[in-house]
């Protein structure tokens, strides 16, 4: 069946804020998760550290889950673990009515002499960089908060649910434009296009830090 | 006699044709395109340009409602969730996959043609008042060929 697109969830964050010493739950497997689950979307320009909970001492980390607050260790520890990071609360964006995304990038012509030959004639391609970008219509409210972002240059959470159930797409963008619209008998509308943030902004793992779509 | 594109068929293999699942297209279309290269010369033209076939190139588009997957394990395929799902993945796991297009919707009556596609671009859009959509666009990766007719 398919889905109405009023049941669409969009998402977006405060301020980091920091968290020491926070409680971890055991997973298994070497996967740690911080116990409170409202401390579990990590905000990725911040660096997590893990340490055990009684010696104080600091522990290696393999891989990081920002999205879910999950810490994967690189040796089983003795103690519980602790976790510093910050982390980022989710709200919705209030008076979002369109939206659209893109999974886009380069596909690249590979075609030779060879492979030509060896297909009849076809042109042959090979995936290059992918690149993802997002746009939300909203009804605006005036309370400039995506400017802020954007003058201060700071990461941007966007988090969307087609449909309010299944797949979530989820990621740190940057904010390309905050375009201001309103005819005379119309409701005064901002418009917002993201793209992918820089993963050198990262301190720690890679583009699964800053983009998911599961 | 016209064809009614009601009964069109498009369909996506992520295991190398073993398996097929129907996209929720509601506009398919498929372009067969490529160079056609101008060899017009002095020598032996008639008062014309004249021309031969280069590289052959096609590809294929498909807009379709979007369609949530549920269910542990995937119990979608009939509604083309699984379908858009293997599209969405060959993507972001930089896979490749088979598409059929099937103007009749049979596979068995020769007029069907299949080839080998990458995920240009997978999006999705919502507008408050209408349905969930998603937009596929597909560039072959080789060779499109008619599927022949089953006796």
């Amino acid at each position: 069946m398919s889905s109405a697109a009023y049941a669409t969830i969009i998402y977006s964050v405060g301020a980091p804020v920091v968290a020491v010493a926070e409680p971890t739950t055991d997973l298994g497997a070497l996967q740690f998760q911080v116990t409170d689950a409202a401390r579990r979307l990590f905000h990725p320009g911040t660096q997590v550290s893990a340490f055990l909970a009684v010696d104080g001492g600091e522990v290696g980390i393999a891989s990081i889950d920002y999205f879910n607050g999950i810490v994967t260790l690189t040796e089983a520890p003795a103690e519980a673990i602790e976790l510093d990071f910050a982390y980022v609360t989710k709200a919705a964006i209030g008076g979002s009515r369109e939206y659209s995304y893109e999974l886009g990038g380069d596909v690249l012509d590979s075609t030779s002499f060879a492979l030509a030959q060896a297909n009849g004639g076809f042109r042959t391609r090979a995936y290059g960089l992918h690149d993802v970008s997002v746009s939300i219509s909203r009804n605006d409210d005036l309370s400039q908060k995506f400017v802020d972002h954007k003058m201060a240059r700071e990461m941007v959470y966007i988090e969307v649910t087609p449909g309010g159930s299944g797949a979530t797409l989820k990621g740190w963008f940057l904010l390309e434009t905050d375009s201001h619209t309103g005819d005379l008998g119309a409701l005064e509308g901002e418009d917002l296009t993201f793209n992918l943030a820089n993963v050198d902004a990262i301190q720690q793992g890679g583009i699964s830090t800053i983009f998911s779509f599961s | 006699m016209s064809q009614a594109a009601y009964n069109k068929k498009i369909r996506i293999s992520a295991d190398d044709g073993a398996t097929w699942y129907d996209l929720p297209a509601t506009s398919p279309s498929l372009e067969i395109g490529g160079d056609v290269l101008d060899d017009t010369d002095l020598a032996t033209n008639a008062g014309y340009r004249s021309r031969c076939y280069g590289l052959h190139d096609w590809s294929a588009n498909a807009d379709s409602n979007y369609k949530p997957v549920t269910g542990t394990p995937l119990v979608d395929a009939a509604s083309g969730a699984t379908a858009l799902l293997l599209c969405r993945n060959a993507k972001l796991n930089r896979t490749g996959l088979k598409l059929r297009y099937l103007p009749t919707g049979s596979d068995e009556d020769g007029t069907g043609l299949e080839g080998d596609v990458l995920v240009e671009s997978f999006g999705g859009s919502g507008e408050v008042g209408g349905l969930e959509t998603v937009s596929i666009s597909l560039q072959a990766n080789g060779l499109l060929a008619a599927i022949p007719a089953v006796p």
